[in-house]
């Protein structure tokens, strides 16, 4: 008893002197980084506050030049830049405050076409988790997302989804037949996204520059429309679709096989690339089987 | 936004802060013929010159004529938000990357020319306000621009008043946005202004003023009050100060 006494005696001294030390001795009018002479106080003075020590060095001494030239702010949020340059810094930055605000957008999208979809269908019973995703089985790993971001926008970067975005015009793309922009807001496995990416490119070369576009159009305009589906049937990139709103309805044949997508493709290489395609898919049960079950 | 009224060093009544399209012209004549057709169809053709010079011109430009540097930024902006039509972000990339360079040097450039390194500040401050990564000052921009403020509200250069007159311009403009940034910095950055408003003894009066009306502009939320704008720019008011301001002029 007597050793807890004084244990706890010691533990309150203790306690009051790294107080007193933090605060300074007096909490009145001493509490000024100055004394009356206005010059200021010196370290281990013992009217000296907290703010001395930021303040160190005294007046005009706090010289930043030992921060390196191009750092990344201690603040920003994700995944830290490996970016020497402030160029690329810059688009980075650029990705992923866009990544962003499209996240933000295709929550709000979902929340808004989840409440109209369950207006319509009240008696349909039908439980199509794929076609009105709730934000729960969004992607929201921010790693995820630069990395397809980045996909996406080696895709768009091209001459061909310059054309492709000029010679149809949004409200005339069909589900199928053009290609489209690989949702990256969906849970898939690395391997689906990146099949979902590399057919898309490949579907996107059928703008490709070169002169035999036009019996590559001709192709495309001979394919049955319904038993196309895209592997993707959900919603669109929002900064893609803009006002889109018919996706719900593809929901009628979800069992959408890879390869079907492609049959309107022109060239034999393509074919080639999309029967390998549907291999990988069906060997990705877990992460497919949503879909072929339905 | 508020238009930082700003006082031309000359001590004459222009209003460099605003001007008409005139403006452009007048920038671009200081160019020799061929830069100025360079830059005329850099602002209306991107996709047509070679925008990693044109960055180059810019910034060179900047370096030499601080009329240019105050606006250099919205020439920037002009072009950067053409980059659809041109090869993605050469423009920006280069630009940003040329800044980087004069940043890294800049203590250097500090002591070879003073006007030189006014001109870097400004310039710098300038691309800060004017290009935005989706509506957002640039991040990787906020710590470098603190930095060339800090350096500016160390005590030799509180001694120069086109230091002085050079921080108290930037923070006029784009002290809001920055403290949104990052506000511990500029907390910081104000004890400097402080320590030096009260302590530096080397100051001079024109200085003091500067300083007193931008630590009167942020506490007041980045403006000034009625009574403070009256005060500091208005000659009836204050007679005193105006006749000691004229006077300082000759």
């Amino acid at each position: 008893m007597s050793f807890r006494d004084n244990s706890r005696h010691y533990d309150d001294r203790r306690t009051d002197e790294s107080r007193s030390n933090v605060r300074g001795p007096s909490r009145w009018s001493h509490c000024r980084k100055r004394g009356a002479d206005g010059s200021l106080r010196q370290q281990g003075d013992p009217d000296s506050t907290v703010f001395n020590d930021a303040e160190k060095g005294g007046k005009g001494r706090r010289d930043t030049s030992n921060r390196p030239a191009s750092f990344t702010t201690p603040e920003s949020r994700g995944p830290v830049s490996r970016c020497a340059d402030w160029g690329s810094e810059v688009e980075e930055e650029e990705m992923r405050s866009g990544v962003l605000r499209d996240m933000q957008r295709y929550r709000r999208r979902i929340l808004a076409s989840d409440f109209n979809e369950r207006e319509r269908k009240t008696s349909s019973g039908s439980s199509d988790s794929r076609d009105s995703p709730i934000p729960a089985e969004m992607e929201t790993d921010e790693v995820i997302l630069l990395r397809r971001q980045k996909q996406i926008n080696y895709g768009k970067n091209t001459l061909a989804y310059d054309r492709y975005i000029q010679e149809v015009p949004k409200h005339l793309r069909q589900p199928g037949v053009h290609p489209r922009t690989p949702n990256k807001f969906k849970k898939y496995s690395r391997r689906s996204w990146d099949q979902q990416i590399k057919l898309w490119r490949v579907k996107l070369h059928a703008w490709d520059p070169p002169a035999q576009e036009g019996s590559d159009l001709q192709a495309i305009e001979e394919i049955d429309l319904d038993d196309i589906m895209e592997i993707e049937s959900g919603m669109t990139n929002p900064a893609e679709s803009g006002a889109n709103t018919q996706y719900p309805k593809v929901s009628k044949t979800p069992a959408s096989v890879p390869e079907d997508s492609c049959s309107g493709t022109p060239s034999k290489l393509m074919k080639t690339d999309l029967s390998f395609d549907l291999e990988m898919c069906l060997n990705e049960v877990e992460d497919h089987s949503k879909w072929l079950s339905l | 936004m508020k238009e930082a009224p700003e006082r031309c060093q000359k001590g004459c009544d222009c209003p460099s802060g605003v001007m008409e399209n005139s403006k452009e012209d007048y920038k671009i004549q200081s160019f020799d013929m061929e830069t100025q057709k360079l830059l005329k169809t850099a602002l209306k053709e991107p996709s047509s010159v070679d925008l990693e010079k044109v960055s180059n011109v810019i910034v060179d430009q900047s370096l030499k004529d601080q009329m240019f540097s105050k606006e250099a930024g919205r020439i920037c902006y002009t072009i950067v938000q053409r980059r659809r039509q041109t090869n993605g972000n050469v423009f920006r990339r280069n630009l940003l990357n040329r800044l980087q360079q004069e940043f890294k040097a800049r203590e250097e450039t500090r002591n070879r020319s003073l006007l030189e390194w006014v001109c870097f500040v400004t310039f710098i401050c300038n691309i800060f306000d004017y290009l935005k990564v989706n509506n957002i000052p640039m991040m990787a921009l906020v710590h470098p621009v603190y930095d060339c403020l800090f350096r500016l509200a160390q005590s030799d250069s509180l001694k120069n008043e086109e230091e002085v007159d050079c921080l108290v311009l930037q923070l006029h403009r784009i002290g809001d946005q920055l403290e949104n940034m990052s506000a511990p910095r500029m907390d910081e950055l104000f004890f400097l202004l402080r320590d030096g408003f009260l302590l530096h003894e080397g100051l001079g009066s024109m200085a003091r003023l500067l300083l007193l009306e931008i630590l009167e502009f942020r506490a007041g939320g980045w403006q000034l009050s009625d009574t403070a704008q009256k005060y500091y720019y208005s000659e009836a008011l204050a007679p005193g100060l105006f006749g000691w301001l004229k006077s300082c002029i000759g």
